[in-house]
Order: C-alpha cells, then sequence, then structure tokens
C-alpha cells in the first residue's frame, strides 16, 4: 500500500518537475511574455508541488543536494516548515486548494486559517501557484484567479491580483516579486522577470526584465542561468556531531 | 549570485537582556498612549495593561522571549516564540537583528532579516521591511528616534541617521542624515536639516500618533 502510493507520488513529481523544466527552458527563446501552452486550470497535484517547494526552500538556503531523492526532501519538509516562515504557510495552502478541488467541504478553510495564521499567507481558491514557489518571509495577499508560474519567489508584503476589470494577473516561470509591491489587472509578466521593492506593475512586464517604481518602469534585462543550474558546487552534508555525553577519548 | 557563507562577518552588538528589552518597550508603549510625565513604574504598569489588548505589542514581547532563548542556547525554543511573533503580531525578525530596549512597532507588520541594528525610540510603521539586497550581508543601522512610516523598504547597508523620518511608500537604499525627512523609491530628502521640522534640541518623537489610531482600529 505505502509502496504503491510512494510509486504514484514519485511518477507524479517526476512528471511535475520535467514539465516545469521544460517549460522554462522554452520560455528562455522568447522574448515578450505570453501565455504558454503549459498553464493549466487545475492546481498541481499536492506531493509533487510539496517536493518541488520543499526542494526550492532548501536551494534558497543553500542546503539543496541535487541528487537528494523526492523522498528525502519530503523527509526535509516537516523540519523545513518549522524553520522557516513561508514553507508551513505554503503547504497549508498546497492542502487548501488539493481539499478545494476534491471537493471536501470544510477541510479547505481550516487549511487557509491555518495558512493566514502561520505567515499571514491568503491566496484565494481560484488563484494557481504552479510547484516550486517560495515565500521567504511569508506575509503575501494573492486574490482572484492569479496564475503564478512555477520557481517564483515572492516576498512579504505583496498584493497581487485582479483589478477594477476583474481580470487577474498571470506570472510567468521563476519570477522574483520584491517587497511590498502591487501586481493588478490583468498583467502579464513573463519568465525570470524580477519586479523591485515597492513597484507597482499595471502593465505587462516583458520575460528578463527588471522594473521598478509607480507605474513599473524597465530599468534593466538579465540573462539568467537556465534553471536547474546550480550556483555553486552543493557543499557535502554535515557530518553528525560526536555525542557529548560520552566521555572523552584520552589521547 | 555567490554569497560566501563563511566569510569573515563583522560582530553585532550583544543582545539586550530580557528584562530590561520588555521594560523598555513596554515603557514606550504606555509613554505613547499619554505622554504626561509619569513615572517610571507607572508607565510600566500602563504597558501591560495595553499589552493585554494590543496584539502588536504581544507580538514585541514574544520576539524579545524569542531572543532570550536564542542566547540561552534553546534554538527550539526560540522558534516557538518566533511563531508566536508571527501569529500574534504578523512580527517577523530573524535571529541576527538588534533591536534596543524600547522599539515600538504600534501596528505589528513588520520583517526585520539581517544584521540590523536598531536604536531605541525607533517607530516602525506596518507592512514594513528592513532586510538585504541581493550579494551583500550589509544591513540597515537604524539611529535613535527615527519614525519609518508604513509600507517602507530599507534595503541593504544604509545607515539612518538619529531622528529622522522615512514617509510612507519609500525606498531606501541610501544613507539619510539625521533629522531629515525623506521620501521617494529610491527616497530624496523632502525636508533637509537646514529646516528641521523636528528640532535636534527635542528629545524624541513621540509616538502618540500612531499609537492611537492602532488602539481604534483593533
Amino acid at each position: 500500500m505505502f509502496s504503491h502510493w510512494l510509486a504514484v507520488l514519485l511518477v507524479r513529481s517526476e512528471s511535475a518537475l520535467e514539465r516545469a523544466r521544460q517549460h522554462a527552458t522554452e520560455d528562455d527563446e522568447v522574448d515578450g511574455p505570453r501565455r504558454s501552452a503549459w498553464y493549466s486550470d487545475r492546481p498541481p497535484p499536492f506531493f509533487a508541488a510539496v517536493v518541488s517547494d520543499t526542494r526550492r526552500t532548501m536551494t534558497a538556503r543553500q542546503q539543496h543536494d541535487v541528487e537528494c531523492s523526492d523522498v528525502d526532501v519530503l523527509r526535509q519538509t516537516p523540519r523545513l516548515m518549522w524553520e522557516t516562515d513561508g514553507l508551513l504557510g505554503l503547504v497549508a495552502y498546497r492542502a487548501q486548494s488539493r481539499w478545494t478541488s476534491l471537493g471536501i467541504p470544510v477541510l479547505p478553510r481550516l487549511a487557509r486559517r491555518v495558512c493566514s495564521m502561520a505567515g499571514n499567507i491568503r491566496i484565494d481558491d481560484q488563484a494557481i501557484i504552479e510547484p516550486g514557489a517560495i515565500f521567504p518571509h511569508g506575509q503575501v495577499t494573492i486574490t482572484g484567479a492569479t496564475h503564478i508560474g512555477p520557481g517564483s519567489s515572492i516576498r512579504q508584503w505583496t498584493r497581487i491580483g485582479p483589478g477594477p476589470t476583474g481580470d487577474a494577473p498571470q506570472l510567468g516561470a521563476v519570477v522574483r516579486v520584491g517587497t511590498t509591491s502591487e501586481i493588478s489587472g490583468s498583467v502579464r509578466v513573463g519568465a525570470h522577470a524580477i519586479i523591485g521593492a515597492n513597484a507597482c506593475v499595471s502593465e505587462d512586464v516583458p520575460a528578463k526584465a527588471t522594473v521598478v517604481g509607480d507605474p513599473a518602469r524597465v530599468i534593466g534585462m538579465r540573462t539568467p542561468a537556465p534553471l536547474g543550474t546550480p550556483r555553486r558546487a552543493a557543499r557535502p552534508r554535515q557530518q553528525r556531531q560526536p555525542d557529548r555525553s560520552a566521555p572523552p577519548v584520552p589521547t | 549570485m555567490k554569497v560566501d557563507l563563511h566569510a569573515e562577518q563583522p560582530r553585532r552588538a550583544p543582545q539586550p537582556n530580557l528584562r530590561t528589552a520588555v521594560g523598555g518597550d513596554l515603557r514606550l508603549a504606555g509613554r505613547a498612549l499619554a505622554d504626561d510625565g509619569a513615572t517610571a513604574r507607572n508607565l510600566l504598569g500602563r504597558g501591560l495593561r495595553l499589552a493585554v489588548t494590543n496584539r502588536a505589542l504581544q507580538g514585541l514581547i514574544a520576539y524579545r522571549l524569542q531572543v532570550h532563548f536564542a542566547e540561552r542556547g534553546r534554538p527550539q525554543v526560540s522558534r516557538a516564540f518566533h511563531w508566536l511573533a508571527i501569529w500574534r503580531g504578523q512580527i517577523c525578525i530573524g535571529r541576527a537583528v538588534v533591536l534596543e530596549p524600547g522599539v515600538s512597532i504600534p501596528e505589528g507588520r513588520v520583517v526585520l532579516d539581517g544584521r540590523i541594528h536598531v536604536a531605541s525610540e525607533v517607530v516602525i510603521g506596518p507592512e514594513t521591511t528592513l532586510g538585504l539586497r541581493e550579494g551583500s550581508f550589509a544591513a540597515p543601522r537604524i539611529g535613535r528616534g527615527t519614525t519609518i512610516g508604513r509600507r517602507v523598504s530599507i534595503l541593504g547597508g544604509v545607515t539612518i541617521g538619529g531622528g529622522a523620518r522615512i514617509l510612507e511608500n519609500s525606498v531606501v537604499l541610501n544613507n539619510v542624515a539625521a533629522y531629515t525627512t525623506v521620501a521617494g523609491r529610491p527616497t530624496t530628502p523632502v525636508i533637509s536639516p537646514a529646516a528641521p521640522v523636528i528640532s535636534p534640541a527635542t528629545p524624541a518623537i513621540s509616538p502618540a500618533a500612531p499609537f492611537r489610531s492602532a488602539q481604534q482600529t483593533t
């Protein structure tokens, strides 16, 4: 039973990660923002998303080993939920969206309460966040049918949601949203874009652009490394500390 | 961005001890309620009464306990108080931050991370971020009696002089001189120290107004 569940989980997360990678490399070749075929209308599968999110958190903490299996990553998830500010809320949101799509009545509301208590993350049911997101300090409000691409990093005090017309923003892959920024209305943000602190985005942002200010203006374009490239060689895992209660060995 | 985590870091200032820190915070909160020259003991009582209902103050006290247990080598207890601070006051402060005794966070909702040093009698408004810029560990230093408005981001190794005012919705990326009022993204001086609104002779800015508004909303 357990192995069956594990096999299903691994296959699912493999395919989700594969799709995320494909998506990112496809978008690398595109200049302008666009709606990719990868965007789905359904929330991503729960465990695949949680594994991706945990990997993203570990990468941010420079603890990520690329060869680490999904099961190892899942074993790290509870620890990281306790030690980091954003992951607990994010996992609660994943549960919320999963239970909502299954049609379970009360549990999504409870998950939403947990989500908003742990790091004040408020995400509507209609919003879709692809796997591999990170909220470094929580404190994020995402409303309406907002779509956030894989590998995005959304910092604190941001508001992302529909404007007065009711159309929600679409964020591409690996977008980095800075603190206190606001994205509203039917805006498309291209892949690998960076949105600076306190920016108010109400028009489309091209891929790989850096925007700041109110209204946001482009101040630079960048050439990022493709997704999955390790920033630095993975450090060897720390050895377990010797037991302090054991008597010291005489030399 | 390559960041060498093993590079030599400057030592941060020592953390204030729990008693002094909580006492200072409660007294400042009590003085903000009514600046009528009450004795320190009365102010402490007033602060304690305020802490019964004020979630931001509860969050701040939880943060002080977080620091206390982190200093005594109890990381998990410290982490529990960190979550308590997030839950009660939406106050999310990293372990390298030093807040001197007597800091006012009237409405909570702040994120502070990195080797930040905040002097006493600083008022930090809601939805504020004090943190690092990418690629550097240099963190802001906030001088005594500074007022930081709502939705302000102070990023990178910025020094803010005492008695400065940072108006709302600004991004501070450069140093701010003492007793200057700044605004904008990035900030420019609005009122320079040549014609100070807050005269250097006045001891400190009274944080009365934000406290009263916090009370009305909650």
